[in-house]
């Protein structure tokens, strides 16, 4: 039988994983928008 | 406390997983199909790279990145729209929501969002042609393949095959800024391609299509049809491939390239055509072996095609 904590501990590492995951993202999407906007200008 | 059992009409029905866990990153990123999206990535870049003009190495990864964002987005919208159908498929049965990872609504919101933000960026940082291409090619697979055609036709496949046609087309208006006959013939050749390729997998997986009732052409009209269509669409095919030289677009390297490369995917549909399967123990391996290179063929002929034009600046 799983333990209530185990259970817990798996549940806040998924969302710890994914919002690594999301920040990432973000941050290359905010470096991505950055150097679009330079390209556009040259 | 034991907590006291539901009502029997509470509870949710044996079909619908119970989800206890947040989804994981990695469920989300197979929502995507990676693997048919490498495809997508290799021939959108094909077509970029294949185009007459260059473009500003930024643009051309972000147009790249935009055609990557939105078939993610079609590939979440299509496992959205067929999780009763993927759970019922030994192939697709571990996909996140019938595997009970994920709620569908989630993969439909994930797939939206992608959808917008690749248009929108497309639009924004390449133009608004080669936006609006895009999302007719996510329109296309999402509502034209995955709702209306796939079950209701067995033609399916060649009228969705369209979808999997836009990338190199996309990829060379985002280049060029404009649609002339070389993107068009980059579209039929995958058009064209698509049949055999995914008839040769519908031939050895057929049994799970049956089961969930989509109507794929060997389900609905039989072996030996399915075998002479693969032979039709293997044979427009050859002449399709050399049209890209017979018009002067490319070089020789191109057109010998395209010519070996389609004898021999015409050589591997004549085999699957011309056969009868031997039993119920029958291994496929023709058909296998001509799924197997029909994507070695696409990711080839691409390949050269840009080769060409690189050896032709050279």
């Amino acid at each position: 039988m799983t333990n209530p904590s185990d259970s817990d501990q798996a549940r806040n590492r998924i969302i710890r994983q994914k919002n690594i995951v999301f920040a990432v993202v973000l941050a290359l999407w905010v470096v991505l928008i950055f150097a679009v906007s330079i390209a556009k200008m040259s | 406390m034991a907590q006291p059992l539901p009502p029997l009409e509470q509870a949710p029905p044996p079909s619908v997983p119970v989800i206890d866990m947040p989804a994981d990153w990695r469920d989300y990123f197979a929502l995507t199909k990676p693997r048919v999206m490498s495809l997508v990535i290799f021939t959108g870049l094909c077509g970029l790279l294949a185009a007459p003009v260059s473009i500003n190495p930024v643009l051309g990864f972000t147009a790249i990145l935009c055609i990557a964002i939105a078939a993610g987005g079609a590939a979440a919208l299509n496992q959205w729209w067929e999780a009763d159908i993927d759970g019922g498929m030994k192939r697709t049965a571990g996909r996140p929501i019938p595997a009970g990872r994920m709620p569908a609504a989630n993969a439909r919101d994930f797939g939206i969002a992608l959808s917008f933000t690749a248009v929108i960026l497309m639009g924004l940082a390449i133009g608004w042609l080669t936006a609006v291409i895009l999302a007719v090619s996510i329109l296309y697979y999402a509502v034209v393949y995955t709702i209306w055609l796939k079950p209701r036709t067995p033609q399916n496949i060649v009228i969705g095959g369209g979808a999997g046609a836009f990338p190199p087309m996309i990829g060379w208006v985002a280049a060029t800024g404009h649609i002339t006959l070389m993107p068009v013939i980059l579209f039929a050749i995958i058009f064209f391609w698509t049949p055999p390729h995914f008839w040769a997998l519908a031939l050895f997986v057929q049994t799970d299509y049956a089961k969930v009732g989509i109507p794929m052409l060997p389900v609905v009209a039989g072996e030996a049809v399915t075998r002479r269509q693969i032979v039709v669409y293997a044979v427009l095919l050859f002449p399709l491939s050399l049209l890209p030289w017979a018009i002067g677009a490319t070089g020789l390297v191109y057109g010998v390239g395209a010519a070996v490369l389609s004898a021999i995917f015409l050589g591997f549909a004549l085999r699957v055509g011309f056969r009868h399967r031997s039993g119920a123990d029958d291994a496929m391996k023709p058909e296998k072996q001509l799924f197997g290179f029909s994507i070695l063929y696409l990711f080839a002929l691409f390949g050269i095609l840009v080769a060409d034009r690189w050896i032709g600046i050279a």
